[in-house]
């Protein structure tokens, strides 16, 4: 199996993850502060700020893995529905944009606190549209694989949903590892963070609310879930579908040279191993002490099975 | 007009003319390979190599047999590489053969997936994809010179024939038809309908996928895409509906609003 020529390798593995992670770390704070009646605003904004980084990797990572590099801006001069590529460009840099001028209204309502006023409104209806780009984001990432003839990525209408439930799973448990880094700088009183902070964003600091992690783990832990039966879902439909190019893919992936990553790396370490972990805490506090650490670690291992799924589907359907 | 390449495997002698002629007329570079094990070579199509003929060793009715097929782009009528593009760089011309613009291609590679032939290669060098181009590619345009494609031209037994798509489909009708009569069931036209008409069709002696591994019924590869984006929506909207409103329903257990330390 030669990795290294495949023609979709590892910057597409990591720009899908990066950018299906973006997208689910803005639906999961969207709604998570939608939910609780808009009390984890820090949570919101920390999703978007991060969100534009991951989104940033996935966008140069994408421009890496074109062969033409300088004609990019093709794509940008040429909309073309039936193409996912297309859309999936479209979508990205949609996304990109309104967190961008979200970003922008949050810096300058509080240089400018007369702007509050209209900031506030604006990056609401942005919001909005936000959600409903991060939901196309994660979804275009799948549909752009399956939209192939490589039987093992299109013969099942289920690896664009495997894509979605990963990216969430990816973007709930990154919002939990930067809210635990951002919580545990905010306790180092390193000056250039605190400046940092103060300059963009609140007075008051940047702290997540305890309570706000616990809950995110605990859907952390139905996301995974749901992940799970997913996965298992994807797997049936392959094993029955009958292709001898569908059932090879799933034989490496399963039983062949891949098997050792799917079941220990994805399964075991990525999956079960953080269910485990934060369903046997359900009913204590994530943020601290020796649970903080077993929560980071639990939601870390989550963020590579993200990238583990995308690699390991990707190699499978090329092998 | 719509035009087309008929290759009747049944006089073909697999003396890969026309696979040199691919390769000097579009002045491909020769690539260094390693024995295979079999007559075959390159192993695969690539950026240099456009043509190839295919041995296929088996057995047949208790006979080992040895078959040769064409292997090289079949412009399809509803072709999976145009409609994947992003940039609009691959169109059909006007005689119906499928074309990359070079001046335009960004060399994503989603062509090379999405094709059910395996046909278009990544040029890595050059950072376009590259396949047949039915010898129209610019500058080394061999039809608005009044000629045939070069693989046709060279080919020393008349097993590749290059005219009108209509009149070559009758002739590869007629040749199915004198198989069939000649203890040949299984034979078939192959690209007469697969994916709109191909412009390059295939008279085969026997089953298309059981023996020349052909796809017996390609698809577009956007075929199924409303469902695939249906899966993907259905799931992001199950996933935003229930845990995270189960979880962050019980607003009370959480601080006060936006903006305040500790809360917000």
């Amino acid at each position: 199996m030669n990795i290294g020529g495949m023609e979709w390798g590892v910057t597409l593995w990591i720009d899908l993850w990066a950018a299906g992670m973006a997208g689910g770390a803005f639906l999961t704070a969207f709604l998570a502060d939608k939910f609780s009646g808009g009390r984890l605003k820090n949570l919101f904004k920390l999703a978007v700020c991060t969100g534009i980084i991951l989104a940033l990797v996935g966008v140069a990572l994408l421009l890496s893995h074109l062969g033409n590099i300088l004609w990019f801006w093709h794509m940008f001069v040429t909309v073309r529905p039936e193409s996912v590529l297309s859309l999936g460009g479209w979508i990205l840099s949609g996304w990109l944009t309104v967190a961008c001028i979200m970003l922008v209204l949050w810096i300058i309502s509080h240089y400018a606190r007369g702007l509050k006023s209209f900031a506030d409104k604006a990056t609401n209806v942005l919001s909005w549209v936000g959600f409903v780009l991060s939901i196309l984001l994660m979804t275009y990432t799948g549909v752009l694989i399956s939209a192939s003839s490589e039987p093992f990525w299109a013969i099942t209408p289920l690896l664009p949903a495997v894509f979605v439930v990963s990216a969430v799973a990816s973007g709930v448990a990154w919002l939990i590892v930067v809210s635990l880094v951002v919580n545990w700088l905010n306790t180092t009183g390193n000056r250039a963070w605190n400046w940092f902070i103060e300059q963009f964003f609140d007075d008051s600091g940047w702290q997540i609310d305890s309570v706000a992690i616990s809950k995110l783990a605990k859907s952390l832990v139905v996301v995974i879930v749901v992940e799970l039966v997913v996965l298992v879902a994807f797997i049936l439909w392959l094993s029955a579908s009958g292709s001898p190019a569908a059932t090879e893919g799933l034989r490496l992936l399963t039983g062949g040279a891949l098997s050792l990553w799917f079941w220990v790396g994805l399964i075991a370490a990525g999956l079960i191993a953080p269910l485990i972990l934060l369903a046997m805490n359900w009913k204590r506090d994530f943020s601290s002490g020796i649970l903080a650490a077993i929560t980071f670690s639990s939601a870390g291992l989550v963020v590579l099975g993200g990238l583990l799924v995308r690699a390991l589907l990707l190699i499978a359907g090329q092998a | 007009m719509s035009k087309a390449i008929l290759f009747d495997l049944t006089k073909c002698t697999a003396c890969r003319g026309c696979q040199v002629a691919c390769k000097q007329w579009n002045e491909h570079k020769a690539e260094e390979t390693s024995n295979q094990g079999s007559f075959e070579n390159p192993k695969e199509l690539s950026a240099e190599t456009w043509l190839k003929m295919r041995f296929i060793e088996t057995e047949r009715n208790g006979k080992f047999d040895w078959l040769f097929l064409r292997r090289a782009c079949l412009h399809c009528e509803e072709a999976s590489c145009a409609v994947v593009c992003p940039v609009g760089a691959i169109f059909k011309t006007e005689d119906g053969f499928v074309h990359i613009d070079q001046e335009w291609c960004i060399g994503c590679g989603t062509c090379t997936q999405a094709c059910p032939f395996h046909v278009p290669h990544i040029d890595h060098h050059a950072g376009l994809a590259m396949k047949c181009s039915a010898c129209t590619s610019v500058g080394y345009n061999r039809l608005d010179a009044g000629l045939k494609p070069a693989c046709v031209s060279t080919c020393p037994t008349g097993a590749l024939t290059f005219g009108d798509r209509d009149e070559l489909v009758s002739a590869g009708r007629a040749q199915v038809d004198k198989l069939k009569a000649n203890g040949h069931p299984n034979a078939y036209l192959y690209g007469e309908n697969e994916l709109g008409g191909l412009h390059v069709m295939y008279v085969l002696d026997d089953s298309p996928s059981a023996v020349y591994g052909l796809p017996d019924d390609p698809k577009v590869a956007t075929a199924d895409v409303v469902g695939k984006w249906l899966s993907g929506l259905v799931t992001a909207g199950v996933l935003t509906a229930l845990p995270f409103w189960l979880v962050f329903k019980r607003k009370q257990e959480l601080a006060g609003g936006s903006g305040k330390k500790g809360g917000a």
